[in-house]
């Protein structure tokens, strides 16, 4: 009797003292398009289930120089005025992104997008619900005027007010894009530029795009593809013309405006 | 029956090995007084965000006063010599005038000390980013060696053994036995109190003032690409909540958000203070090497000096092979840095520094 007792004791104290320390978190399926999607679930064990009826893709936001993957930090390419640069920091929005369908239908999938090359996670959005084939997609490079206002964004995550904000006194509001790194100088001086873009004056400067898919059912990944040499080349944009930092610059944001039409592309797989 | 009666004893302490010797009677659900709290308005100054408050630790009026008496009792260092508040001085925005601070040993520590004024909108602390809250930022300075040099057993003693600071917990968190947990969440209550919004800056937003010529052009200096301060210096509080390297030295001693994050691209990197209360919180820096608003200016308007990490919104950095001595840097003349540093002292908050609420 005494040593079940004793047995039962032993047990007991194993467990009961560090129980809360020791609790594991709840495994299960953390995706809330799936079927056992569990909200309690603190770690995602690859359990997810979904509905093979409901269609879904991934979008992929990716950046290129002439067709290559950018290494950063690297002072290796030219643009068409032939200047030697380098990119350091890429941030920029895309907002209004929504999707079309055959159905004619459509559906906006994001208000805005932040973006940045040192956040891997801010550059994909995976198993997007869709209601039909995708027929094609439209999106803003920046924010259009009626969406960007000062404060507009003021109470946002991922820090969005603080870093990307456009001073009242350059017109308010958010910056499109912040495209950073050095070039070589017509004097051969390595220099910082700051490509930084935005409603300069209240001006609208953002672009809009819209592209047709070629997608077929089965198909789930849309890629929407920068090639940052295209801010730079249709005209011509020249650093040393423009200076080290352009938002004050009319004359600079507008010249990349007018390169903006062919900056994006987007293919599907 | 004798190894019973042990094993029972075992059992009996085992669960409060925590306690290191203090003995406390957790009440009994029958025998337990559960304090009501009331709660503590949350600070909303005009044309600021929403503050970032933890689900499991709303300011209320007791946990707000325990963490401002927390603060000032020196109980939390190891000879009871030395509390926040002899580094965090409310004269100087919180901060201390000393370029670095003493610890209770006479030795000094190596960053200055900073401001502590609207941490309630950041979402990271001390100058390398050690801290993601104010919580755990707490932790730190109690013990570290040249600081409070404590360690957190003997402050949940101290603190348990004192009647009247179980009475405070008691009534603030409706726990029976005081933890370090406990006494960083009290703390950082107290320190999301501390909010600066009056200044003449915030008043001539709000339009009760005007600026000055000199003020407003400095206004338009700070929010432009001639001084290119705001892209730092951002949003409400004058800080990104970012880190950044701006050129200090060419090569350094204390490697900041590297220390955390082990990245070589995080080399020299500092977190972005805020300007708030700049006049009050000289020197100025991570290493408080410069004394006054009119040599920070003088850094930024030179250009600073290049490294390998230098943030490329340093854009006219002042050496090579990114610049050329004398030709480089913001280039502002005399009156434009005198407009800049007039904007700057519309920073300053005379009811920050002088608010009884925040005074023992």
């Amino acid at each position: 009797m005494n040593q079940s007792l004793l047995v039962f004791f032993c047990l007991f104290i194993s467990f009961s003292c560090e129980r809360e320390d020791n609790s594991e978190p709840i495994q299960g399926c953390m995706d809330e398009t799936a079927i056992n999607y569990d909200s309690d679930a603190e770690i995602d064990d690859g359990s997810c289930q979904f509905d093979d009826d409901l269609l879904r893709i991934n979008i992929d936001f990716r950046q290129f120089i002439d067709n290559q993957d950018i290494q950063y930090n690297n002072l290796i390419y030219s643009n068409a005025a032939e200047n030697l640069y380098s990119i350091e920091k890429l941030y920029y929005v895309i907002s209004d992104l929504t999707l079309h369908y055959v159905n004619a239908e459509s559906s906006i999938i994001s208000n805005y997008l932040f973006l940045k090359n040192d956040d891997p996670n801010s550059l994909k959005l995976n198993n997007i619900i869709i209601p039909d084939t995708c027929s094609s997609i439209s999106f803003t490079l920046g924010f259009s005027q009626i969406n960007n206002a000062t404060d507009m964004y003021l109470n946002d995550p991922n820090n969005f007010h603080n870093l990307m904000l456009w001073p009242d006194a350059l017109g308010g509001g958010y910056h499109y894009m912040k495209l950073e790194g050095t070039f070589i100088d017509i004097n051969e001086v390595e220099k910082f530029y700051n490509t930084h873009t935005g409603p300069l004056d209240g001006n609208d400067n953002s672009y809009s795009y819209s592209f047709n898919i070629n997608y077929s059912q089965g198909q789930s990944q849309l890629y929407i593809d920068m090639d940052i040499n295209k801010f730079f080349n249709n005209p011509v944009y020249d650093h040393n013309d423009y200076g080290q930092g352009i938002m004050g610059s009319s004359e600079a944001q507008t010249a990349i405006k007018n390169n903006l039409g062919d900056v994006f592309s987007v293919t599907s797989n | 029956m004798k190894i019973f009666f042990v094993v029972i004893m075992i059992f009996f302490f085992s669960c409060e090995k925590q306690d290191d010797g203090f003995l406390y009677a957790p009440c009994e659900d029958d025998d337990c007084i559960i304090y009501e709290t009331t709660p503590y308005p949350t600070p909303s100054p005009y044309g600021f965000p929403f503050m970032i408050i933890p689900d499991d630790n709303p300011l209320t009026i007791e946990g707000v006063s325990l963490g401002k008496k927390l603060f000032f009792d020196p109980i939390l260092s190891s000879d009871n010599s030395i509390s926040c508040a002899t580094c965090h001085i409310q004269n100087n925005s919180f901060s201390d005038p000393g370029q670095f601070s003493i610890g209770i040993t006479g030795e000094s520590g190596f960053r200055n000390a900073s401001s502590l004024v609207n941490l309630g909108w950041s979402s990271s602390f001390n100058w390398d980013g050690t801290a993601e809250n104010l919580r755990e930022q707490v932790f730190e300075p109690v013990v570290n060696p040249i600081e409070m040099a404590n360690n957190w057993d003997q402050v949940e003693y101290d603190l348990n053994f004192n009647s009247e600071y179980r009475d405070l917990f008691k009534r603030a968190f409706n726990i029976d036995y005081i933890d370090s947990v406990h006494v960083a969440k009290a703390i950082a209550q107290f320190e999301r109190t501390l909010v600066s919004a009056n200044s003449r800056y915030d008043k001539w937003l709000r339009g009760e003032v005007m600026f000055t010529e000199e003020e407003l052009d400095g206004y338009n200096i700070f929010n432009t690409e001639r001084g290119d301060c705001f892209h730092c210096h951002s949003g409400k509080n004058f800080m990104d909540d970012s880190f950044h390297n701006n050129g200090l030295d060419e090569t350094f001693t204390d490697f900041g958000l590297y220390n955390v994050t082990r990245n070589d691209g995080d080399k020299g990197l500092f977190k972005t203070p805020t300007l708030r209360n700049i006049e009050y919180s000289a020197p100025y820096m991570h290493d408080g090497r410069l004394s006054t608003i009119d040599e920070v200016i003088e850094h930024y308007n030179s250009g600073g000096i290049y490294s390998a990490t230098i943030d490329p919104l340093m854009k006219y950095v002042n050496s090579n092979p990114y610049g050329i001595d004398g030709q480089s840097g913001l280039m502002l003349t005399q009156q434009e840095k005198n407009n800049l540093k007039a904007f700057l002292l519309t920073l300053s908050d005379n009811d920050f520094i002088q608010n009884n609420e925040f005074q023992p």
